[in-house]
């Protein structure tokens, strides 16, 4: 799924380069915004090594809410580093947002959906996520 | 959230390997309930057995004596020999029963002969099984059931045939008449079968599987259940009996997983699930258990 | 650049990436496979033509009566003259008009062997002959010893719904089979058999 994640980050690049006459602040946005996802998805990946090696989940009931409940505060714990580096390094440039959701798209949602299942739990986890990432690629775009 | 508050707190931890809670497992990013995958009751191994061989030939033989399934080895003489065509040619039963007591050879052979053919021509006739083992005994039991099936009840079928058909295979299994119809007297006899849902639907499974050991082939098993359709005098989607109906869905989807046809299994397994017996559910999530591999291979 | 040109390339770029996006979360998800099964190996009868035993759909063969039918005759045979030929080969039949032949084979079966059978489907010999009757609405019905009647249909019949309609009105089975063009003698030769390959498509109630 890795190599897919080119395409959408790509499109979306090169949309937003032929929008603006500096296609190269949209690019170097781009690549920022990759960046920044690929490190909220390892930091994530992270804190779920944590969590499941401290063995903190016995004191939760493995049911649909609690589950939904840890992994949301994992995203969100996990994606504060990412968004401060953006928003310190911010450029400015157009359509962040659209470059977090693409690069959310190709480096973290094949990685949710519990292998194709998707239930309930798991789309609302997808749509905070995607938030939180249009949130990272506002502010990695919002210039000084 | 006191999940939050439990991760904050534990993030400046060090790691500690310890293994997950069996309740909590992770896919990719996220965690989720694990749910226990239940006991199989079909034979996954069986089934898997029997997809991977699919139309190779088995031990099973078709013959309607022992002496034709290759059981016993015996030798005649060309007048016996003459003799026993003439019976097998005749049209009259007196012809072809004057034709046997003419051989001057005797044994146990000749005698399960003159039974068949007093049974072929529709005489009646006691089968005897005293002093007989073995391929010899299974042909014996199998006519005593068979005399018994144009006037059988539900409970003639569960008392008297089943276990006659099942001492039969015990005696010889390489004889595909007994296990086709053990299959056909367990669906004849259902209504009195008094086990828990999974004990019923383990021997059942146990049974398909018998009869498909002959051969997976989807050309066999398709010959396999029309004969039961003939032999029950209905499809299972025009079946009275609804109970009857519902096992049969279940045999002609466990024999469809088994010959490599999983759109005919999963159709067969929707039928079930607007049936009224309570093993139905039970029947349903086993075929979709057996789809499931099979899909993702 | 101008407004316009700036409105169209947004809305050309946002376009584009809409439509890729839409793609890739097709492509994300999983694409479940069915495997292709393999074309099966058919399970055939290795003996053809040996059709002793008839296919009924029951679990002990049901016995039936041999007979002809050329199209507007049908010759129910006299077994009791096959079966003399089958004891004592002089008395088997043996001329222009028609022969038999039978021939025993090994096995633990005593029944196995082979009988050929060779006639003119429109005038057999006349030992063979048993009845010979026209199907018709008023025709008498044969005066058979079975109810199930395997009669040879010669190759030149095309229809034999009056031959179906007069036996099911005389409540006989009919269990066609089908012969092929005679020979340059003006004869089809026939084989009826039994052996342990003659079971295999009647696998179920054998």
């Amino acid at each position: 799924m890795m190599p897919l994640a080119l395409i959408p980050a790509g499109a979306a690049a090169l949309g937003t380069a032929l929008l603006d006459d500096r296609p190269g602040a949209a690019l170097l946005l781009s690549l920022k915004v990759g960046l920044g996802m690929a490190l909220w998805a390892g930091l994530w990946h992270l804190g779920m090594g944590l969590l499941a090696g401290s063995g903190r989940l016995e004191t939760l009931a493995a049911s649909p809410a609690h589950a939904l409940a840890v992994n949301a505060a994992l995203a969100v714990a996990a994606c504060l580093v990412p968004g401060l580096v953006l928003a310190l390094t911010a450029r400015p440039a157009p359509l962040g947002p659209v470059h977090g959701l693409a690069w959310f798209c190709g480096l973290i949602l094949p990685l949710l959906g519990q292998g194709g299942n998707w239930p309930v739990p798991s789309l609302l986890l997808a749509a905070l996520c995607a938030g939180l990432a249009m949130v990272l690629g506002g502010l990695a775009g919002r210039g000084r | 959230m006191k999940a939050l508050a439990i991760l904050l707190a534990l993030l400046p931890l060090t790691l500690c390997p310890a293994p997950l809670m069996a309740d909590w497992t992770r896919t990719g990013l996220e965690f989720h309930e694990q749910t226990p995958p239940p006991d199989p009751v079909v034979d996954r191994t069986r089934v898997a057995t029997q997809q991977a061989r699919r139309c190779a030939g088995s031990s099973i033989r078709f013959g309607d004596t022992a002496a034709m399934r290759g059981g016993v080895q015996a030798d005649w003489d060309d007048q016996t020999r003459t003799l026993a065509a003439i019976a097998a040619m005749a049209d009259s039963y007196d012809t072809a029963s004057e034709a046997l007591a003419a051989t001057e050879e005797d044994g146990a052979t000749l005698d399960s002969l003159s039974v068949l053919t007093a049974l072929q021509f529709g005489q009646p006739v006691s089968v005897p099984t005293e002093g007989l083992a073995g391929p010899m005994l299974a042909d014996r039991l199998f006519w005593q059931a068979m005399t018994q099936v144009p006037s059988a009840t539900t409970a003639t079928w569960a008392n008297d045939i089943l276990p006659a058909l099942d001492a039969a295979f015990q005696a010889d299994p390489s004889s595909f008449q007994v296990r086709a119809w053990r299959v056909i007297a367990w669906l004849q006899a259902q209504g009195f079968q008094r086990a828990s849902c999974p004990a019923r639907i383990a021997d059942f499974a146990d049974r398909l599987l018998d009869l498909s050991e002959a051969s997976a082939c989807p050309l066999m098993l398709g010959h396999v259940t029309h004969g039961i359709d003939r032999a029950l005098e209905s499809r299972p989607e025009t079946d009275p009996d609804a109970t009857r109906a519902a096992w049969r869905h279940f045999g002609e989807a466990l024999l469809a997983t088994v010959a490599g046809a999983p759109e005919v299994a999963s159709w067969r397994g929707a039928q079930l699930t607007r049936s009224p017996d309570p093993c139905a559910p039970l029947m349903a999530s086993e075929l979709q258990a057996l789809l499931r591999p099979e899909a993702a291979r | 650049m101008s407004e316009t040109d700036d409105t169209a390339a947004l809305d050309l770029s946002i376009a584009f990436f809409s439509a890729v996006l839409m793609l890739f979360a097709f492509v994300a998800f999983q694409l479940a496979r069915t495997p292709r099964p393999e074309p099966a190996v058919s399970l055939s009868q290795p003996d053809i033509a040996r059709p002793v035993q008839p296919p009924t759909w029951a679990a002990v063969a049901e016995r039936g009566s041999w007979s002809v039918y050329d199209g507007t005759r049908l010759t129910v045979l006299d077994m009791d003259a096959i079966t003399a030929g089958m004891r004592d080969v002089l008395n088997a039949y043996d001329g222009d008009d028609g022969y038999q032949t039978l021939t025993l084979h090994d096995g633990a079966d005593p029944r196995s062997f082979s009988l050929r059978l060779s006639f003119r489907p429109d005038a057999l010999p006349a030992p063979w002959q048993g009845e010979v009757l026209a199907p018709g609405p008023d025709a008498p019905c044969p005066e058979t010893p079975r109810r199930l009647l395997r009669s040879y249909v010669a190759a030149d019949v095309a229809d034999v719904t009056p031959l179906t309609a007069y036996l099911a009105r005389c409540g006989l089975t009919f269990a066609p089979l089908p012969l092929r063009d005679p020979g340059e003698s003006g004869r089809v030769t026939v084989q009826i058999g039994l052996g342990p390959g003659s079971y295999a498509a009647e696998a179920i109630f054998r």
